[in-house]
C-alpha cells in the first residue's frame, strides 16, 4: 500500500510540475466572431443563458432593451487552424414567447478532427434591473451586478461573482467558487464541493453546503440565516454578535465561539453539541447553523 | 236670434276700411291658368303616344353593368399598368421581408488579432496514477463487501464523484484547450481524490 501511495504522490507532483511549467510562449493568432443583438424588453421577459466554457458578464442599464454581445474566440499559432476551429463553436440567440435564450456550444461535425485551438465564449449582456435572469454555466465564470428581481444560477466548475443583487435568488453550484457582495432578499444556495464568500448580507438566507469553505459576513439587515453544512469549514461573521439569536448544532465538528457571550451549551449525544444564545432585545434575527464533520467559527 | 244693437253694428260695418287687390294680381292669375291648360294638353298628347318595350338583352347588359364588382372595375382601369403594379408590389414585399430578417438576425463580424501565449500542456494523468487509483478502489470494494460500514460507503461515493469530476475536467481541457482556472480546479479535485484514495489505502 505504501508503494501505491508513493506512486500517487509522485505522479501528482509530476502533474503539478507540468502545469507549473507550461509550454513556451509563442505568438497566438486570435480569431474572434462577434455577435451583436438587441431585444426590446417587456415585463416578465427572462434572459436564459447557457454558457459552455464561457465568461458571462451581466450588467444593468436604464433602457428597456436587452443588449447582447457574444464573442466566440479561437486561439492558435496558425490562423487557418484557429478560423477552422472557431466554426465548431456554435451559438443561439433566440426569443421564444417571454424567454430570451442565449447559448453557446461545441459541435464538431462527424469525420472532423477535434479542435486544436484554445476556445472560449465571452458574453456581455445588458438588461433592465428588473429583468429576471437564469444562468447555467459550465467550466466558466460569471459576473452579475445590480439585478433587482429574480436570479437563478446553476453552475458547474465555474466561478460566480455577484454584486449588489436584490430580490429572489436561487443559486446552485457544483465544484466552483461563489463570491457575493451586498445581497438582499430571499436567497437559497445549494453548494457542493464549492467555496463561498458572501459579504454584506441582508434578508433571509437558506444555505446548504457540502465539502466547502464558507465565509459568511452578515450585516445588520440580516433577518434570518439557516445554514446546513457537511464536511465543511464555516466562518460566520456578524457585526453585532449579541444582537442575534443563535441555534447551533455541531456534529463531530470543531466549534469556536466568541468570548464574553453566555452561550448555553449541551452535549445532546456523543459528539453532538447544541449551542443556543438568546439576545436581550425583544426582536432579533435568527441564526441556525448545523455543521456535520467540519468546523464552525463565529466572530466579528 | 234678435240683434239688440243693430244700428251700432251697421254703423261699425259702414266704417270698416276697404281693400282692393293690386292691379297685376289678375294678370298673374290669368298667365298661371294658361300654363296649366298647356300642361294638361301636353299630358293628354303624351298619353296618346304609342309604347315600345326594349329587347331583354338591353336590360341584361344594364344589370351586368350595375352588379359588376368594384375591384373588377378598378382592375379594368389599371389593366394597362398591371405589370408595373405587380413589379412594385413584389419589390415592396421583398423589401419588407429583407428588413424584417435584418432586424431579427444578429450582426456578426470577424476580428483578428495576435497575442503572446501558449496552448498549454496536455491535462492527461500519467497512466500509472490512474492504474494505482483503480487498484486501490477495486481492493477497497472487495474489503467493503466483507465489512460493510457507513464510512466505507461514503468513501466509495466520494471517490466515484471525484473520478467523474476529474474525467469531466480533463475532457473539457482536451476539447476547449488549456485554461489556468480549470487546470487549478482539476488540481484541487485530483488532490481531494488522492486524499480519498489514501484514506482507502490506509484502511486496507
Amino acid at each position: 500500500m505504501i508503494d501505491l501511495q508513493k506512486t500517487l504522490l509522485i505522479g501528482w507532483f509530476g502533474l503539478l510540475t507540468v502545469f507549473a511549467h507550461a509550454q513556451q510562449n509563442v505568438v497566438l493568432q486570435v480569431v474572434t466572431k462577434r455577435i451583436n443583438k438587441e431585444f426590446a424588453y417587456k415585463d416578465m421577459y427572462e434572459v436564459n443563458i447557457d454558457g459552455d466554457r464561457a465568461e458571462v458578464s451581466i450588467e444593468t442599464w436604464d433602457q428597456p432593451v436587452i443588449r447582447i454581445q457574444i464573442d466566440l474566440i479561437a486561439k492558435h499559432p496558425d490562423k487557418e487552424t484557429a478560423a477552422r476551429d472557431l466554426e465548431y463553436l456554435q451559438y443561439i440567440t433566440q426569443r421564444v414567447k417571454n424567454k430570451i435564450y442565449l447559448r453557446n456550444y461545441l459541435a464538431v461535425p462527424d469525420g472532423q478532427s477535434e479542435p486544436e485551438s484554445k476556445l472560449k465564449a465571452v458574453y456581455l449582456i445588458k438588461v433592465p434591473a428588473e429583468c429576471p435572469v437564469y444562468l447555467k454555466t459550465n467550466y466558466g465564470q460569471a459576473d452579475i451586478e445590480n439585478l433587482s428581481n429574480r436570479l437563478r444560477v446553476n453552475s458547474r466548475f465555474s466561478q460566480i461573482n455577484m454584486q449588489n443583487i436584490r430580490g429572489w435568488m436561487d443559486i446552485n453550484t457544483f465544484f466552483g467558487e461563489l463570491f457575493g457582495t451586498k445581497l438582499d432578499g430571499n436567497v437559497a444556495i445549494t453548494s457542493r464541493r464549492s467555496d463561498m464568500t458572501l459579504r454584506d448580507l441582508s434578508g433571509r438566507f437558506d444555505i446548504n453546503a457540502q465539502y466547502g469553505v464558507l465565509n459568511i459576513f452578515a450585516s445588520s439587515g440580516l433577518l434570518a440565516l439557516n445554514l446546513h453544512a457537511d464536511n465543511s469549514q464555516v466562518f460566520l461573521h456578524t457585526p453585532d454578535l449579541a444582537g442575534f439569536h443563535y441555534n447551533l448544532i455541531a456534529q463531530n465538528s470543531k466549534l469556536q465561539l466568541p468570548s464574553g457571550m453566555k452561550f448555553l451549551i449541551n452535549e445532546t449525544a456523543p459528539g453532538v453539541k447544541r449551542v443556543t444564545f438568546q439576545p436581550k432585545s425583544e426582536y432579533y434575527p435568527n441564526i441556525t447553523v448545523t455543521v456535520n464533520l467540519g468546523s464552525l467559527f463565529i466572530g466579528k | 236670434m234678435i240683434e239688440r244693437n243693430s244700428s251700432t253694428l251697421k254703423h261699425a260695418i259702414q266704417n270698416l276700411r276697404e281693400y282692393a287687390p293690386p292691379e297685376n294680381s289678375w294678370h298673374a292669375i290669368e298667365s298661371e291658368m294658361a300654363f296649366f291648360e298647356r300642361e294638361a294638353a301636353l299630358r293628354r298628347a303624351a298619353r296618346r303616344l304609342p309604347e315600345y318595350a326594349p329587347p331583354p338583352s338591353v336590360w341584361e347588359s344594364i344589370s351586368q353593368e350595375i352588379h359588376q364588382p368594384v375591384l373588377k372595375k378598378v382592375y379594368a382601369r389599371i389593366r394597362p399598368y398591371r405589370w408595373a403594379a405587380a413589379a412594385t408590389l413584389l419589390l415592396a414585399v421583398y423589401s419588407a421581408m429583407f428588413l424584417y430578417e435584418q432586424q431579427g438576425k444578429p450582426k456578426v463580424e470577424y476580428l483578428v488579432s495576435a497575442e503572446t501565449g501558449s496552448l498549454g500542456p496536455n491535462a492527461s494523468l500519467p497512466p500509472q496514477d490512474e492504474e494505482a487509483i483503480q487498484e486501490v478502489q477495486s481492493l477497497f470494494v472487495q474489503y467493503h463487501q466483507q465489512y460493510n460500514d457507513a464510512q466505507g460507503n461514503e468513501l466509495l461515493a466520494e471517490l466515484n464523484e471525484l473520478n467523474a469530476a476529474c474525467e469531466e475536467l480533463r475532457d473539457v481541457l482536451d476539447k476547449y484547450g488549456f485554461d489556468k482556472d480549470l487546470a487549478q480546479e482539476l488540481t484541487k479535485a485530483e488532490l481531494e481524490r488522492t486524499g480519498v484514495v489514501r484514506k482507502m489505502a490506509a484502511v486496507l
